[in-house]
């Protein structure tokens, strides 16, 4: 028999007191199960709620606009821009546009966005393009790369007098002049081209149906603009790793360009997801902490009361390391236990009871702009087997911590000591 | 060890305290020597030092002056785990409360010691037995504490003072808690003990004194008499 089973035998002492102790445990292990059941729910909606929000940040040169003829607003960015922002961390996808002025009557002018034929993004220079639909011919493909063909918004389409009917027919042309001038478009002395207009999109805005897609190689000849990108899309690959990525952007070329960062992403992690994340682990250390004073005092007690036991069991020849084992397997076998309670119990009453928690523990600490997605939270009482690992690591160091004060009592006494502190 | 050799030696031992801002002097430059076989009873008043002198000769409390030197061991200055070894190899206590473990049975906790002393299981219980039944409690080996009587228990207690065969036997007023009868009987079982090692008593009742082979009387820390 050794100390760990006499250890374990001493739990049922008094069944009594056992089963206090148990409820005593239990209660503060349901809650971490209740807390980790809120953390979990929250950590999924976030995700979801992640996966829409604005990820893309967009460079420009320096105190430019970026088109290249527009009077005073030329300025482009340095090529070798892409490969530096490609090798920053958490950067997932990197758009290169090239963007040109083209003078018309009413209303003045369009723009001419060059562009990969893969590009995701198709933004005007008001950014209200959002995203365009084809509503005739087709979309680019990688074969368009280099071609003379383009891509022509609904309201430049009127403009040159080009009908769905037309690019469904294959007989949709626009010429492209770009000596032809503004006040503010300037000349470039380079020969007309004509591309053949493979589609047309409507993106539900004035200016955003006033821009025409093309190539950006095919861009690059007819403007002879060989190096340099207008703007520069850059996509992150988590809403919480925007912030990282604008500071390394402005690291890395923030001498060249501005940087637009979208606010409402940076705002949306700072509140949301933090704060119910941070709630629900504050709470979850709450019950820790209930457990490691019930523990604390559970062993307290147990120490106390068997200190002559314990100036025994040294007399007769335990060593400290022994006792320490039989204390610390009581008071771990107590945890597990009173943490099996509270999982039987969580499962019985978890559905029922997590809900309310988190309406009365949680919800009234978020701003009430949130309160939507609050109401929302699916629940659910399911653990994964890491997750109990995790709580039964939690229980153990509950255990431990608990014991510690109680175990430093019984160690620093000499056996005639134990015997006779009561 | 031969017979000459005392298995315990004190060199001027002393054990003063503070008490209430006065010193208390609970043992007094106490010299003497104790062979290897043998009863010895130590009697006095209360308070006398009867039962502080006992542990530090059990290692149980280390005295402020003074050397104890018992099995060879000069027990001042060593290490706690070299105590705690020392109590579990050369000593066996036996208390007036009994002090058994209450949710162990009878055998289990006279094999409590041999656990702490690394005998094997088998062994451990052999062992146990054999001494259960010697004491007359073969009937009990599966008994709590609670299902004792006094002196069943005392004997339990004697057995696991035993287990490990040491040549020192502390017992502080074993019979304290015992009618007349019964501790007539722990006695005499502690004197056929002492046939083959040292068996130390602290006691007040002196007609059992009277039983051993040789009677220290202490009175204010120091040794009145050693008859």
């Amino acid at each position: 028999m050794g100390m760990i089973l006499l250890g374990l035998r001493n739990l049922f002492r008094s069944k009594l007191r056992l089963a206090a102790v148990v409820i005593l445990i239990a209660v503060p292990f349901f809650l971490l199960l209740v807390m980790k059941a809120i953390g979990d729910a929250i950590q999924s909606q976030t995700k979801v709620l992640k996966r829409d929000v604005n990820t893309l940040l967009q460079l420009r040169a320096r105190g430019s606009m970026g088109h290249i003829n527009m009077v005073g607003q030329e300025r482009i960015l340095p090529q070798n821009t892409l490969e530096k922002v490609k090798q920053i961390e958490h950067v997932v996808h990197v758009e290169p546009y090239l963007l040109a002025m083209a003078p018309i009557t009413e209303p003045n002018f369009v723009m001419h966005v060059g562009l990969d034929p893969n590009a995701e993004k198709r933004l005007e220079s008001h950014g209200e393009a959002g995203n365009p639909r084809i509503i005739a011919g087709r979309d680019f493909t990688p074969n368009d790369r280099g071609q003379d063909v383009g891509i022509i918004g609904q309201g430049y389409a009127k403009w040159a007098g080009i009908t769905p009917e037309h690019i469904e027919s294959g007989r949709a042309r626009l010429i492209i002049d770009p000596t032809r001038t503004h006040p503010v478009i300037f000349r470039m002395d380079r020969p007309t081209r004509r591309l053949n207009i493979i589609g047309m999109y409507a993106s539900g805005y004035v200016f955003g149906d006033l821009q025409l897609f093309l190539p950006l190689d095919t861009l690059r000849d007819i403007y002879a603009v060989n190096q340099g990108i207008s703007w520069v899309f850059v996509r992150a690959d988590s809403v919480d790793n925007v912030e990282f990525v604008t500071k390394r952007l402005q690291e890395v070329v923030g001498d060249v360009a501005d940087i637009l960062a979208p606010k409402g992403a940076a705002v949306f992690t700072a509140t949301t997801s933090r704060t119910v994340t941070r709630l629900a682990g504050t709470g979850a250390i709450l019950a820790v902490v209930l457990m490691v004073i019930v523990i604390f005092f559970v062993t307290l007690i147990q120490v106390r009361e068997r200190s002559r036991e314990i100036g025994t069991l040294k007399a007769i020849g335990a060593s400290d390391g022994g006792v320490t084992v039989e204390v610390l397997s009581e008071a771990i076998a107590l945890t597990i236990l009173g943490g099996l309670f509270g999982l039987i119990f969580f499962k019985i009453v978890g559905d029922a009871i997590t809900g309310p928690v988190f309406a009365f523990g949680i919800s009234p600490f978020l701003p009430s702009h949130y309160k939507p997605l609050v109401q929302s939270l699916s629940i659910s009482t399911q653990i994964s087997a890491s997750g109990l690992a995790i709580l039964v690591l939690f229980a153990f160091f509950a255990a431990t911590i608990g014991s510690v004060y109680g175990l430093w009592q019984v160690i620093k006494l000499s056996p005639l000591e134990a015997m006779k502190h009561e | 060890m031969n017979n000459k050799t005392p298995l315990i030696k004190l060199r001027d031992v002393a054990k003063h305290y503070k008490k209430a801002g006065e010193v208390v002097k609970a043992v007094d430059g106490i010299n003497q020597e104790i062979p290897t076989t043998g009863m010895v009873a130590i009697v006095g008043p209360s308070g006398s030092g009867k039962s502080t002198l006992l542990h530090m000769i059990g290692a149980m409390d280390r005295p402020t002056r003074g050397e104890v030197i018992v099995a060879s061991k000069t027990l001042n200055g060593l290490p706690e785990r070299d105590l705690t070894r020392f109590r579990r190899e050369t000593v066996g206590f036996v208390f007036q409360t009994f002090n058994l473990i209450p949710n162990l049975t009878a055998l289990e906790n006279v094999m409590l010691p041999m656990e702490f002393n690394e005998v094997p299981k088998p062994e451990r219980v052999r062992r146990g037995k054999s001494l259960l039944v010697r004491l007359g409690l073969g009937q009990r080996l599966k008994h709590r504490p609670n299902e004792l009587s006094g002196g069943e228990m005392q004997r339990v207690a004697i057995a696991r003072a035993l287990a490990n065969d040491p040549p020192l036997i502390l017992a502080d007023e074993p019979t304290g808690n015992l009618d007349s009868e019964t501790g007539q009987t722990i006695y005499e079982l502690l004197k056929e003990i002492a046939r083959e090692r040292t068996v130390l008593v602290v006691t007040h009742a002196e007609p059992l004194a009277r039983m051993a082979d040789r009677i220290l009387q202490i009175k204010d820390g120091k040794i009145q008499n050693s008859a």
